[in-house]
């Protein structure tokens, strides 16, 4: 498996506050990674960076040999980049078929078809992802009556309709129950096993991050401060000191 | 009938795509413009110069929504008002052409149309093919988008649509369709005049989409179809048939926030739910 997904000196601030410093990430194809970080630490904004919603101040992103650094969020998306938010964030209007099904106009560029019923497109993928992430009953109704675990849910089908090659999570278990946080988390290793999908994720939630993830890096104050396996992570002493000591 | 069509035209950006234009009005007077000055003034026929209507209404359209959808909320509502006022003095200051203040009258229509029930059912014709092309445009793929891009455009982003694009093109098929309403109406009055860029218009044609609702592609055609038999039963009984649509106003935001089609689209849906 090689490297997907790289920085090189990634760099970026608000006024006085660096909040990525100089971050070199590799991301190998297949693997499920996750970056930790206290409050602060960096990780939304690194998300924000690779996925083309902020503008780095210097450094590169190279996503396959390709540097992407510039590329808008859209363009980003369409090499295979989707993105789950910390907060919730689907078509709160549309119902659960609408929202999974926008996603795959786009990856069959059937987006500018003006004449079509939509109703009749792509219905069998949408309801195989529906079932897949578990909302096969509430196919029919509003984003907005959903329970915050269903939304999250159909947060993670949106995502997963952009086809893509690597999925950011950013906190995908935040405020869901332990049961929600055990399905979601088997959701995730399900689709990294038996799809090879790699996943990028960061959490606060130290036991899942230690139990599904192959490899973690660490943020302080915008640098990455280790990088390794659970193991290695767990026996670095400056991770203890700045970061788990804290949180354990 | 042709404020139906062209609250069904603004809708398709108010109410579909989630852009609030203060300046459609522009388009409607264009086709007016167009069709009066190239049968009165350039003695062309009717057919071509409802022919033009289209080409003129697609480029105008093309041209102001290049501008305005690069802009949002209201920088977008207020980039559009501004252009239309920009159209609204080249046509004022053009009085050779357009008769300037005074407008144009006794533009000359087709035979067929010459006659009320004939201009009558030509009009219906063409509103009820423009509906049904704008009703198969909203539940397309293409219309999904848009409702998804009113919903959310961070999230349509991150699904990787360039809603930039999709924004422009509801904004050229609304300006498409406005001037084909601005078109209809000289044809049924055998005028053009200023007013039809105003503000006041551009208002009433925003309360037609308010008071059906929205979110419903029905809405506007029955909100255009209230407001119209207001200002006739009202005209009647009293001169400040205004100050009574005012008042509709504030009922209906207060009662139906949603609109009247809306409310009921609510209210079947809370019970599905």
């Amino acid at each position: 498996m090689g490297i997907i997904l790289r920085t090189e000196s990634l760099s970026k601030s608000f006024g006085g506050l660096k909040a990525i410093d100089r971050v070199d990430l590799f991301v190998e194809e297949g693997e499920l990674r996750s970056v930790i970080g206290s409050n602060g630490a960096g990780k939304t904004t690194l998300f924000n960076l690779i996925t083309g919603y902020f503008r780095s101040d210097s450094g590169k992103i190279i996503w396959r040999d390709r540097e992407i650094t510039s590329l808008p969020v859209p363009e980003v998306t369409c090499l295979g980049i989707a993105r789950v938010f910390q907060r919730t964030n689907t078509f709160l209007n549309l119902t659960v078929w609408e929202n999974v099904m926008l996603p795959f106009l786009r990856v069959y560029k059937q987006g500018w078809n003006l004449l079509t019923p939509v109703r009749r497109l792509n219905q069998r993928d949408v309801e195989e992802l529906v079932e897949e992430v578990g909302l096969s009953e509430q196919f029919d109704r509003i984003a907005s009556t959903l329970s915050h675990g269903h939304q999250r849910r159909l947060e993670l089908a949106i995502a997963l309709a952009n086809r893509p090659a690597l999925l950011l999570l950013d906190e995908p278990t935040a405020g869901m129950s332990v049961s929600e946080c055990t399905e979601m988390m088997s959701l995730l290793m399900r689709l990294n096993q038996k799809r090879g999908l790699t996943i990028l994720l960061t959490e606060h939630d130290m036991k899942v991050v230690f139990s599904v993830s192959q490899k973690i890096t660490v943020l302080h104050f915008g640098r990455i401060i280790a990088d390794g396996s659970p193991d290695e992570i767990r026996n670095n002493e400056e991770v203890q000191r700045v970061y788990l000591g804290e949180s354990e | 009938m042709v404020w139906v069509l062209f609250a069904l035209s603004y809708n398709l950006m108010v109410g579909h795509t989630g852009m609030l234009s203060l300046g459609h009005t522009a388009f409607f007077g264009l086709g007016a413009y167009t069709f009066a000055v190239l049968t009165r003034k350039a003695l062309l026929p009717g057919t071509i110069a409802l022919a033009a209507v289209l080409g003129v209404g697609f480029i105008s359209s093309l041209l102001i929504g290049f501008f305005c959808v690069r802009h949002r909320r209201i920088y977008f509502a207020f980039l559009t008002f501004a252009f239309c006022q920009m159209v609204y003095a080249i046509v004022y200051s053009m009085y050779d052409l357009t008769g300037g203040d005074d407008g144009l009258i006794s533009v000359p229509v087709p035979k067929i149309l010459a006659s009320t029930t004939g201009a009558y059912y030509f009009i219906l014709l063409i509103t009820i093919a423009c509906l049904f092309l704008l009703l198969r445009i909203t539940n397309s793929p293409f219309g999904s988008i848009l409702h998804a891009i009113r919903d959310n455009p961070e999230r349509a982003e991150f699904s990787g649509l360039r809603i930039r694009n999709f924004r422009l093109a509801s904004f050229v098929i609304a300006g498409f369709f406005g001037s084909i309403a601005g078109a209809l109406y000289t044809i049924l009055t055998k005028s053009a005049f200023l007013e039809y860029f105003g503000i006041e218009f551009m208002a009433l044609i925003l309360f037609c989409c308010l008071l059906g609702g929205v979110h419903t592609f029905y809405g506007p055609v029955v909100g255009a179809m209230i407001v119209v038999s207001l200002d006739k039963l009202l005209g009647k009984y009293t001169l400040y048939w205004a100050a009574v649509t005012g008042v509709c106003v504030i009922l209906i935001v207060i009662l139906f926030p949603k609109g009247i089609l809306g409310f009921f689209k609510e209210k079947r849906e809370g019970a599905r739910a």
